[in-house]
């Protein structure tokens, strides 16, 4: 059993140790460190699931790692403890082993950037960041982590942060997130006034033994998703991760696909059992993720950057995780989250290898044939794109179709389950067909690249098709093992209620039909006849612009948000420059003037201190003993 | 001719008084050394009453005490004249009202 | 129990007991026969002979703190309780962090001699047996013994006009006060009978003028230690004029080591309802006087050792707040916190005037504002380190500082002293200019000629940067990980009211 503080000590000790000391050590010392760190963090988690898994007894299942109490007032306590059970087991094993492998895979892909080292160091932070958030047990100390995996975040996507592009879009990200993390702080100090800790294990029992009130229960929940919605990209606060693509492409497939987007469900998740406490609050996590999904599957439709509709793919995805927890099918959202980190990094990664081959070109009108001159990456993103479409036997086939089972059999609040399920389905069949259209304008087809950039075209090294291939292995054969990972989660979660078969054998073909309709008809209009699209494109006119445009949802929020608030701080900034200003100065210069007068007091010469002593001393015997002596 | 007693009272009255002469040597005088003297002045007023305690209480403890701060005092003093030669090959003065660069 | 028992139970086992300021009186003398001996080579072994002996001691009071170790030597003259250790312990660290920044400065003044180090020596020693002193006539000689070499200390420099002025200064004030001291002591053992701090409560009864003329008396001689308002005059002065190395002594140890003889004799002597009735109010009265004084006036310093001088009035205004605090509650976790502050308050200020030292040169100091313009381009981690002292004296989380002032406060909170907490606050609020003022010399002005500041260098020594790593690391750690130290604060405070075994 590994102690829980070297897991996450390991890629901080890197980032510190490449931080101080990696000017003097060269590109490959600090790549090392970087991997390594992960590495031994993965090891380590690997480790403790085996401790978990042989034994048999409950409280033996639980490894926990108690480091001190971080603030005591009164009666709060908040500890700095960590926790891994199941759920964080996984987690954390997804944390370390596709972040070892994107770690890799950066290697080669930033080999010739001059940012190296800054790259790696906040990358390795990253991950003790994100460590922290799934291993603590209270939630401030989460909190911590979600604070500090969105610092890196920005960090990581204003990366180059040169054009100012790159810049605003981390900023984006930053403020989006922390709309949602004002919800988040609301939600923990309802938690608080009601139950008196903040500690995981401690609400969880408290609960067992007395339910909180349906209505608090529901006021924190609800804001708790705000937080969620903010972090895991949901209807409304999502428009960051598009823009959050302006970061290296591994960044992208780390933070924006594999783990800190996951955040949000991750602590749905781990809070089930208040969840479980209002089903209200759960019905519109379900509405909002299915929302989401068909509402990101509709404008990734459109996009032409493939990292633009990878990322509303992202988007589209999450909004199955929470549609899976929403309606109480938390170990089918984990379990998608999981087939999601590997195939999404894949598809990311393949993207970054697209691009690395094509020497930055990212727009896909002028990629095609690469499929011959990049032979791995088209491979990979073969398995990638069919896993992500839900075609058995691959991974997400397996994830989806639990999701749109469980979605159907249940009575949630808001939709019900018929209306999400549908609504997944279809966006099912818009997933399969955006990623086949991907698919078919990169690698097949006549060569739209530009002629410098095909002169350059080269398949990538080793150390980025590596990661590709294990993770697209990965996407094939995990969904054979969702039976194991049920009953691995089930000591959380409880056993699902088993399904009715012909329901379930409905839903399935129903998903295996609408993933190969979809695939197919990307094939018929970007291989066979690559007119029809533009034709469809002209034909619709107006509606095509609007879903190209992102349905305007950015210049939206300006208006209504950002201009007002803009507006409301140039008033405000009128009223403190000349109101709160001059009242605060004009403080600040009389305490100012006050010291200075009495600092006059202090003349230097012994006599008069001397004066002020007995001054003093009179004073005192005067007042201790009351004026008689 | 009868004297009158000499109480526990009369010791204290004097050790106050020598006490507040020393406070104000201390406070007035202008020499450096005459402030010296102004607080071993000060020093022996407060032994002054300590032996008078002593006495009055019949306790031994007291004449000890005395003892000790009569050598702490005179190992206060031997520091206190060697500050003193210290300022003075400096400042070439022992004023008190001339030694007040730092101020303010 | 009459003198010939009391000589016949003398032995080693009194040594033993009071063996870490043993240790120091020891290594004190073997420095001055080493001088006397090798005076061409001494010097530097000397500051190691002082570094190791330092370390001993507070190895040795951290371990009894840690054990609970609670012994009497001497005929109970001297009690090494956990309270006594905890309070060595800090000074030990204090003088341990003020002898790293030692070597190399006085080098370059030109009274690189041993005589410095026995000096300290003496003077910890002085400190570790005044938090252990049972009866005021030890508090007395531990008192002086910590004083004198201090007043020595000061008007080291010899050849540099302030140096001799501050020193003169502090012992003629210091001096002064301890004539008063010695006629409040004399009047309490002519109102109780005894000196013993814990028998003294008899002497409210039997002679109550005297009693309180004689509690007000010798809290005027704490006081002044502390750097208390209307007793305070002789601070900027002594921190302004002596060599750095001895401002930061007297910054760290010098003002932690009153405050456990006050403690002492405030709690454990004075620490019945009537008296406490008595000075409670007045320290509240005080404790307001000294932040606001020293808040005020450090707002228009520009030297940084003056205004370090005052700043360190005002954190003695803090500390009073909190002693205040657990007078009102008769709570020894708020002595506690109390510790606490003084152990982060040790570790804060090290950190600063080492930063200082790091940049003195052969001519001149790096005392000044203007001398550290540019210092956040020049030299980033020495800025950093710099930045993260002052927002720690600031009270910024998550630094030790915030968390000392937070516990302080929390807990005269918890008094009800709501006022008092509010003064106190808008004080921390003040003092954030000047702390501030210095962050920004050093990263926000540019220096006037346009040409790039030039630092000199050649204060650096190995044990000089190792201070401020540790300092730093210190500050930040403890500050986070607060638990330890106030877990060992805690059992060191509740030891005060037990009895002697």
């Amino acid at each position: 059993m590994v102690v829980l503080r070297f897991l996450i000590l390991a890629p901080l000790a890197a980032a510190l140790l490449n931080l101080f000391f990696g000017r003097w050590w060269g590109k490959k010392t600090t790549a090392a460190l970087a991997c390594g760190s992960v590495f031994l963090s993965f090891c380590g988690a690997l480790r403790n699931a085996y401790a978990i898994q042989i034994h048999s007894l409950p409280a033996q299942r639980v490894i926990v790692d108690e480091i001190f109490t971080w603030i005591a007032v009164g009666r709060t306590v908040i500890r700095m403890d960590l926790v891994q059970d199941n759920l964080t087991c996984v987690m954390c094993l997804i944390i370390t082993g596709v972040g070892f492998l994107i770690h890799l895979y950066s290697v080669g892909y930033m080999a010739h950037d001059g940012g190296f080292r800054r790259y790696f160091i906040y990358l390795n932070l990253f991950v003790f960041f994100m460590l922290l958030l799934v291993l603590a047990d209270n939630l401030l100390v989460l909190f911590i982590g979600w604070e500090g995996v969105g610092l890196c975040s920005y960090l990581l996507i204003g990366f180059w942060h040169a054009d100012m592009k790159n810049a605003s879009a981390g900023k984006k990200a930053f403020v989006v997130n922390r709309i949602g993390d004002f919800g988040f702080l609301l939600g923990m100090l309802v938690i608080l006034l009601t139950a008196g800790t903040l500690s995981v294990t401690e609400l969880k029992s408290a609960v067992a033994l007395q339910p909180i009130a349906s209505g608090t229960a529901t006021l924190i929940c609800l804001l708790l998703f705000l937080g969620a919605a903010g972090k895991s990209a949901q209807i409304p606060l999502y428009t960051w991760l598009p823009d959050a693509m302006a970061g290296p492409t591994p960044v992208s497939a780390l933070i924006h696909a594999a783990t800190m987007v996951t955040a949000g469900v991750y602590m749905i998740a781990r809070l089930h059992f208040l969840y479980a406490l209002s089903p209200l609050a759960s019905g519109v996590v379900a509405a909002v993720g299915a929302a989401t999904a068909i509402f990101a599957a509709v404008i990734g439709l459109a996009q032409n950057d493939i990292k633009k509709v990878l990322a509303y793919s992202t988007v589209s995805q999450l909004g199955y995780m929470f549609l899976a927890v929403g309606v109480g099918a938390y170990t089918w959202g984990i379990f998608h989250l999981t087939t999601h980190a590997f195939f999404k990094a894949l598809l990311f990664l393949g993207a970054g290898s697209v691009i690395h081959g094509l020497s930055g070109e990212q727009n896909l009108q002028k990629m095609g044939g690469l499929r011959k001159h990049l032979p791995v990456t088209f491979v990979t993103m073969l398995a990638g794109t069919l896993a992500i479409a839900g075609v058995p036997p691959l991974a997400g086939f397996f994830s989806k179709d639990e999701i749109l089972v469980a979605a159907r059999l249940a009575e949630p609040a808001v939709w019900s389950g018929r209306v999400l399920s549908g609504i997944g389905l279809a966006a099912a069949f818009l997933t399969a067909f955006y990623m086949g259209r991907l698919l078919c304008l990169a690698f097949f087809g006549s060569s739209r690249v530009e002629k410098e950039k095909a002169a350059h075209l080269h398949e990538s090294p080793w150390t980025m098709t590596v990661p590709l291939m294990i993770l697209a292995i990965l996407s094939a054969i995990a969904g054979f093992g969702h039976h194991h990972f049920s009953e691995w989660l089930a000591p959380l979660f409880g056993h699902a209620a088993p399904t009715p078969a012909d329901i379930h054998d409905r839903v399935m073909w129903a998903s295996v039909a609408v993933a190969l309709a979809g695939l197919g008809l990307s094939a018929l209009f970007y291989i066979r006849s690559p007119g029809i699209p533009a034709r469809i494109a002209a034909g619709l006119g107006g509606l095509y612009r609007l879903v190209a445009d992102k349905f305007y949802v950015d210049e939206l929020y300006d208006r209504m948000a950002v201009k007002a608030v803009y507006w409301t701080g140039v008033l405000s900034h009128a009223f403190d420059k000349h109101v709160i200003d001059r009242l605060v100065n004009w403080t600040g210069g009389s305490l100012r003037a006050g010291g200075f007068v009495i600092s006059f007091l202090q003349t230097g010469n012994v006599g008069h201190y001397a004066i002020w002593f007995l001054a003093g001393v009179s004073a005192l015997l005067v007042l201790f003993t009351g004026g008689a002596p | 001719m009868t004297f009158f007693p000499v109480g526990l009272s009369h010791y204290l009255c004097l050790s106050g008084v020598l006490f507040t002469i020393g406070v104000l040597v201390v406070i007035l005088r202008r020499n450096l050394i005459v402030i010296f003297m102004g607080i071993e002045l000060m020093l022996n007023a407060a032994n002054l009453s300590i032996v008078a305690f002593s006495r009055h209480l019949e306790d031994m403890s007291g004449h000890v005490f005395v003892l000790l701060i009569m050598t702490v005092a005179a190992a206060e003093v031997a520091v206190g004249l060697a500050i003193l030669i210290a300022l003075f090959r400096t400042r070439r003065t022992i004023n008190a009202d001339e030694v007040s660069y730092l101020r303010w | 129990m009459n003198f010939e028992t009391a000589v016949a139970n003398l032995g080693f086992r009194d040594l033993a007991g009071i063996s870490p300021a043993l240790n120091l009186i020891l290594a004190g003398i073997a420095i001055l026969a080493l001088d006397a001996i090798l005076p061409m080579r001494s010097k530097l072994l000397s500051a190691w002979i002082a570094l190791l002996a330092l370390a001993g001691s507070l190895f040795a009071s951290l371990h009894r703190l840690a054990v609970g170790a609670d012994i009497s030597a001497f005929n109970h003259a001297v009690r090494m309780d956990p309270f006594a250790n905890a309070f060595s312990a800090i000074i030990c660290l204090a003088s341990t962090l003020a002898v790293l920044s030692a070597p190399k400065y006085l080098k370059l003044r030109e009274v690189h001699l041993a005589e410095y180090y026995a000096l300290i020596l003496f003077s910890v020693s002085g400190m570790v047996l005044f938090g252990a002193s049972q009866d005021l006539l030890m508090m007395f000689l531990a008192l002086e013994t910590m004083s004198i070499p201090v007043y020595c200390l000061v008007g080291f420099t010899r050849t540099n006009v302030y140096s001799t002025e501050a020193s003169m200064k502090y012992f003629l004030i210091g001096a002064f006060a301890a004539g008063f001291l010695v006629y409040g002591i004399a009047l309490l053992y002519g109102a109780a009978g005894t000196v013993r701090i814990e028998d003294l409560a008899v002497g409210l009864d039997r002679a109550p003028g005297l009693f309180y003329s004689g509690m007000a008396l010798l809290l005027v001689g704490f006081l002044f230690k502390i750097g208390a308002v209307p007793f305070h005059m002789w601070t900027p002065d002594a921190y302004e004029g002596a060599p750095t190395p001895v401002t930061t002594f007297m910054a760290e140890a010098v003002k932690a080591a009153p405050f456990g003889g006050m403690l002492k004799v405030l709690f454990v002597g004075f620490g019945f309802e009537e008296a406490m009735q008595v000075w409670q109010p007045v320290l509240i009265g005080i404790a307001v006087l000294t932040m606001t004084v020293g808040n005020l006036i450090a707002l228009v310093q520009d030297d940084v050792k003056r205004m370090m001088g005052y700043s360190s009035i005002a954190h003695s205004g803090y500390i009073l707040v909190g002693v205040a605090a657990a007078a009102e509650l008769h709570s020894t976790d708020a002595l506690a916190a109390v510790l606490y502050y003084l152990f982060i308050y040790v570790l804060m200020n090290a950190g600063t005037f080492g930063v200082l030292i790091l940049f003195s040169s052969k001519d001149k100091d790096a005392n000044h504002l203007d001398d550290l313009v540019g210092l956040g381009r020049e030299r980033p981690w020495a800025a950093a380190l710099m930045t993260v002292f002052l927002l720690s004296l600031t009270g910024i989380p998550p630094l030790g500082g915030f968390f000392g002032k937070f516990y302080i406060f929390s807990y005269a909170i918890q008094a009800g002293m709501i006022p008092l907490v509010v003064i106190a606050i808008l004080n921390s609020v003040v003092s954030a200019y000047y702390y501030l003022k210095v962050i920004g010399a050093m990263y926000f002005r540019e220096p006037e000629d346009g040409a790039r500041a030039v630092f000199y260098f050649e204060g650096y020594s190995v044990f000089l940067i190792a201070m401020l790593w540790l300092s730093a690391a210190g500050v930040v750690y403890w500050g986070i990980q607060s638990e330890t130290p106030l877990l060992l604060a805690e059992q060191a405070t509740a030891s005060l009211f037990k009895p002697a075994p």
